[in-house]
């Protein structure tokens, strides 16, 4: 069922679950007034690392980047995937905490944290074993037509209280207006944009999907990248703004409709963010099985998924607050801008080269 | 021996067991056969007629047995048992010793094509799928009418046999599909088949599942739709209705009927369907969310009014629910299972236990009594009983998850059954697909 779309859909559902918890807060943290500057500034690297990875994995043909890097040179595959692997690892593990947090903080404050990390990883786990990545991406497709019109709904009452006013100043005026650079909030929030790109090299002979659809995608999530930092910005002033945990949560939380049944619309959005999120663990984990059984040793799915997902639960029990992952995620910056500024480059070239020798074999 | 006396040794146990000589001028022809599945007089008569005693003068009395049927005089004693078993009938020239099977005037033993039971329909042809092999083979060819339409009769069973047909339209099926059918249809020919599990384990499919691998329906129109989008038909003899292999998520919300409708009333009914289902899996799920983990979410009057009519209801909500989903659970059993006549009595009983009585005895809320039968009407939206009955069983598993974990359990257990639904898979094609299967 609608084949061709089930890759941006997942593309963009994903990053829908990272978009609306922390990378408000670290934004808002980072910058200063005119802060579509930053986000213009996140996404246009989100283009650019996107294109050279797409243009290399065109290059490619049919083939996923593991079987190509392991052709070329193995010292070259490890030197690539082995920090990927380490990434997907650490983001799997901060992805679960942090939202289990999340959870225990706006709905079940009375179940402990444990349990809630176990359904976090249960349920995703569940899902690669049970379809792999096919079966996935499927499951994408039933969860964005399940859950995106909730999320719409919630997204356009969430301009009910807003005054534009707080936007002011539009354009920046002052070099300090650019110090986002060198605040490290703003490289945590980079997360965001490039959190969840790398799977497009992995799904291609598994998943077929066109390089112009994940782009038109991509465009998609710029307005929900400005909404996830101006909404609450645009509602508390930027002061208040600034001063609290989630800020879009709680902005959502002040939204009133007389007419519907429940007092929170808060939690259709949360849940159906949550329902995202447990996707993009799932694909994470479905990464890193499938990066471990191409290039390390090729375990059964049936061993290694649940291998991974009581690794990552035991890693996660490890962690004792929600502090200690902010630290952890800010470490984890250094090697997410490795990871997204040298895997692209890489796939880029060792493309190209591939390109050429398929070139010369046909000749 | 002779063939006959063979014959008539065989079935010397056997009480329905006919052999009778008819005398054609100087000739003796021997027909038998089981009275059971063969009308004798009429098929007597009916060989009288075949049979011109003027022609005997002109004719070789062997050529004109042969003209009249199948020769099996070539056949093994046991395949001339299992002709005669299928109710065929055996003509027996001795001086010659030529036999021949021929189709009899049978007796008739199933009924005659009927309304559908199982299903409903009020904008499209009622003629349903009975227990005879014939006519629903019969039907779906006068339905379907295409060059391309093409049939395969399988005979399983050493004991007990069976026939089944498989149908396709040689056009429009998946070959690779196709293959994978024939080739586990053919490999295990020994098996019996005398229902749907019997069938699974001979396709060699996976039977612990909650979603069936083939889509059953009663309705010829959409047995023929099935094969126009390239799906199999299968028919196994005394199963009353059509198998179309592989089932698809298409099936729960789509009915070939609304065709019939114009396109607006099509799609607005297939979107009332689905909200049909959802509502189904998530009213009592949600109900217990709301009322013991998450009350906050709701509206404060309403939270109140509903804390106040569980008041004195003295046990969890998960229990509360599940009281009432079980007595409903029961009522519906008891339903199929009584006749017609005592059919009411029961309807009613439970309309007074799931109704006021129950609340006023305190034993359960007012709005669980609402919920119930949100439940029992958008249950019945699901096309075809199989689905139904998946989901009654699906709405245990969100209820159970949103007792523990309240809405996010119900979320999560809408999760499960997305992923479940994304990866089940019959023949390698994708059960989540929306009305023509493709390989994955």
């Amino acid at each position: 069922m609608l084949k061709n779309l089930q890759v941006p859909i997942v593309f963009i559902i994903t990053h829908m679950g990272l978009i609306f918890f922390l990378y408000p807060t670290d934004l808002i943290a980072s910058s200063k007034e005119t802060q579509w500057v930053p986000i213009f500034t996140g996404f246009l690297f989100q283009l650019a690392i996107m294109a050279v990875y797409l243009k290399g994995i065109r290059l490619f043909g049919n083939e996923n980047i593991i079987h190509v890097l392991m052709k070329k040179s193995r010292w070259l595959a490890w030197a690539t995937l082995l920090p990927v692997l380490l990434h997907l690892g650490i983001i799997a593990v901060l992805t679960v905490r942090i939202y289990a947090e999340i959870i225990s903080i706006i709905f079940l404050s009375n179940t402990p944290l444990w349990i809630l990390m176990c359904l976090l990883i249960t349920i995703p786990t569940y899902i690669v074993m049970h379809g792999g990545v096919r079966g996935l991406m499927r499951t994408g497709l039933l969860l964005s037509l399940l859950f995106l019109i909730s999320i719409l709904f919630v997204l356009a009452y969430a301009f009910q209280n807003i005054d534009p006013r707080y936007a002011l100043p539009l354009l920046p005026d002052d070099p300090k207006d650019f110090s986002f650079f060198v605040h490290p909030s703003y490289y945590k929030c980079l997360f965001a944009f490039s959190g969840c790109f790398l799977f497009l090299g992995f799904v291609p002979p598994y998943v077929a999907y066109k390089p112009k659809t994940v782009f038109i995608a991509s465009l998609l999530l710029l307005p929900l990248f400005l909404m996830a930092v101006y909404i609450p910005i645009l509602t508390l002033g930027e002061e208040t703004a600034r001063q609290l945990e989630f800020p879009f949560i709680f902005t959502i939380d002040t939204i009133e409709i007389d007419w519907l049944m429940f007092d929170r619309v808060t939690m259709f959005l949360v849940l159906s963010l949550l329902a995202f999120i447990m996707l993009f663990i799932s694909l994470v984990f479905w990464l890193l099985t499938n990066i471990f059984r191409h290039s390390i040793k090729d375990l059964k799915p049936k061993i290694l998924v649940p291998l991974v997902s009581v690794l990552t639960f035991g890693v996660c029990l490890f962690i004792p607050d929600l502090e200690t992952t902010e630290e952890f995620l800010q470490w984890e910056t250094i090697l997410l801008g490795y990871v997204s500024i040298v895997t692209p480059l890489v796939v880029l070239f060792a493309g190209r080269h591939h390109f050429k020798q398929m070139k010369r074999e046909i000749k | 021996m002779s063939i006959a006396a063979e014959l008539q040794r065989h079935f010397v146990h056997d009480n329905d067991f006919i052999l009778r000589q008819i005398h054609l001028g100087n000739e003796v022809i021997a027909v038998m056969g089981l009275k059971t599945l063969i009308d004798f007089p009429q098929t007597i008569s009916m060989i009288r007629d075949l049979i011109q005693v003027d022609d005997l003068a002109d004719h070789d009395m062997r050529d004109v047995v042969v003209g009249l049927g199948d020769d099996c005089s070539s056949h093994v004693f046991e395949k001339l048992v299992t002709e005669i078993q299928l109710g065929m009938l055996l003509v027996v020239h001795e001086n010659s010793e030529t036999c021949v099977s021929l189709i009899p005037v049978p007796q008739t033993l199933s009924r005659s094509i009927s309304a559908p039971l199982t299903e409903n329909s009020i904008s499209g042809s009622n003629s349903a799928f009975n227990e005879s092999m014939e006519t629903n083979v019969g039907l779906l060819r006068k339905y379907t009418n295409a060059d391309d339409l093409q049939l395969k009769t399988y005979m399983f069973g050493s004991t007990v046999k069976n026939r089944v047909t498989v149908s396709y339209l040689k056009g429009a099926i998946d070959p690779a599909f196709l293959q994978t059918l024939i080739e586990a249809i053919e490999s295990r020919l020994h098996l019996e088949v005398n229902n749907l599990q019997d069938f699974t384990k001979v396709l060699g499919l996976s039977s612990f599942n909650l979603i069936t691998h083939y889509h059953t329906t009663e309705m010829p129109q959409s047995a023929m739709r099935a094969l126009r989008n390239g799906r199999a038909v299968l028919f196994i003899e005394r199963v009353p209705f059509a198998l179309v292999l592989p089932s698809l998520f298409a099936d729960l919300y789509m009915s070939e009927d609304d065709n019939n409708l114009t396109p607006i009333y099509t799609v607005l009914l297939r979107l009332l369907r689905l909200f049909g289902i959802l509502t189904t899996l998530i009213a009592p799920g949600l109900y217990v969310a709301l009322v013991s983990v998450n009350p906050d979410v709701l509206r404060f009057e309403l939270a109140h009014s509903i804390a106040k009519s569980r008041l004195d209801v003295p046990y969890p909500a998960i229990v509360e629910t599940l009281l009432l989903l079980i007595v409903l659970e029961l009522l519906m059993e008891a339903i199929i299972r009584l006749p017609s006549s005592i059919g009411p009595t029961v309807t009613m009983v439970g309309g007074i236990v799931l109704g006021q009585a129950a609340v006023s005895a305190k034993l359960v809320s007012n709005l669980l009594i609402i919920v119930l039968a949100v439940i029992t009407i958008s249950s019945a939206t699901v096309v075809g009983i199989q689905n139904s009955q998946s989901l009654r069983v699906f709405k245990y598993l969100l209820l159970f998850l949103a007792a523990a974990f309240g809405v996010l359990g119900l979320m999560s257990g809408l999760v499960v059954l997305c992923s479940y639904h994304a990866g089940f898979k019959t023949f390698n094609l994708p059960y989540l697909q929306s009305t023509k299967p493709k390989g994955d």
